[in-house]
């Protein structure tokens, strides 16, 4: 796998990594008690 | 700068990102662990709720046994939540008497870390107090049950004075409610 390849692929995996934080904080907040 | 170099610290930068998103929910079960039931803490806040406090103190409900001691906040909606520990509305307050509840996130990335978080830490039988407008209230969990989110009849005033504490359950997929009910210590009762 060459420099470019793994760099996209680090890449999305990086904003995928993201996403699933901002997920996280905000889930929290759509959950209605009671 | 290198290709090479550049996806060195995405992978680092991936892993820390990852890293917070898993290690930061279990933090308070580590800070709980170094702190210990038994401890200091829970002496120092078992003997706030034995003690009165001053007039200006403002609502708290103190948990020793959860090494617990939060500001209560009042609010017309689940925004409230965000603040820490909210004293639903339309439910009664320690002292009319009734179905006193308050309710709080087990967790949150962003603060209040963790209001409710060690809830399931109570026992029957644990001392817990609830400052309200500069009074001590003492009461004694005496029960304690996981019930489905529909379940809003936890909610529903009581003739008998008691204070319902709930949260969301299990912390890692929270889907049903602990719910925490207390009554009042028997000094307490003969005042009401």
């Amino acid at each position: 796998m060459n420099d470019t390849v793994r760099f996209y692929l680090l890449l999305s995996l990086l904003l995928l990594s993201i996403a699933l934080l901002w997920y996280a904080v905000t889930a929290a907040n759509r959950v209605v008690l009671g | 700068m290198k290709l090479s170099r550049v996806n060195t610290l995405l992978l680092i930068t991936i892993i820390l990102v990852n890293g917070i998103t898993v290690v930061l929910p279990f933090t308070p079960v580590l800070l709980f662990a170094a702190e210990g039931r038994g401890g200091q803490k829970q002496q120092r806040l078992e003997q706030a709720v034995r003690a009165e406090p001053s007039v200006n103190t403002p609502n708290r409900l103190i948990m020793p046994a959860a090494l617990s001691d939060q500001t209560v906040f009042e609010g017309p909606n689940a925004l409230t939540l965000k603040q820490g520990v909210w004293h639903r509305p339309q439910t009664s307050t320690p002292d009319k008497g009734g179905n006193t509840v308050f309710a709080a996130h087990r967790f949150t990335y962003t603060n209040p870390r963790g209001a409710f978080y060690h809830l399931d830490k109570l026992q029957v039988g644990d001392p817990v107090g609830v400052v309200w407008n500069g009074k001590m209230y003492k009461y004694t969990v005496s029960e304690i049950k996981t019930v489905g989110p529909g379940a809003a009849y936890i909610e529903d005033p009581t003739a008998e004075p008691r204070l319902t504490l709930y949260t969301c359950t299990p912390l890692t997929l929270p889907k049903d409610r602990l719910v925490v009910i207390a009554t009042p210590q028997p000094q307490e009762t003969t005042h009401e």
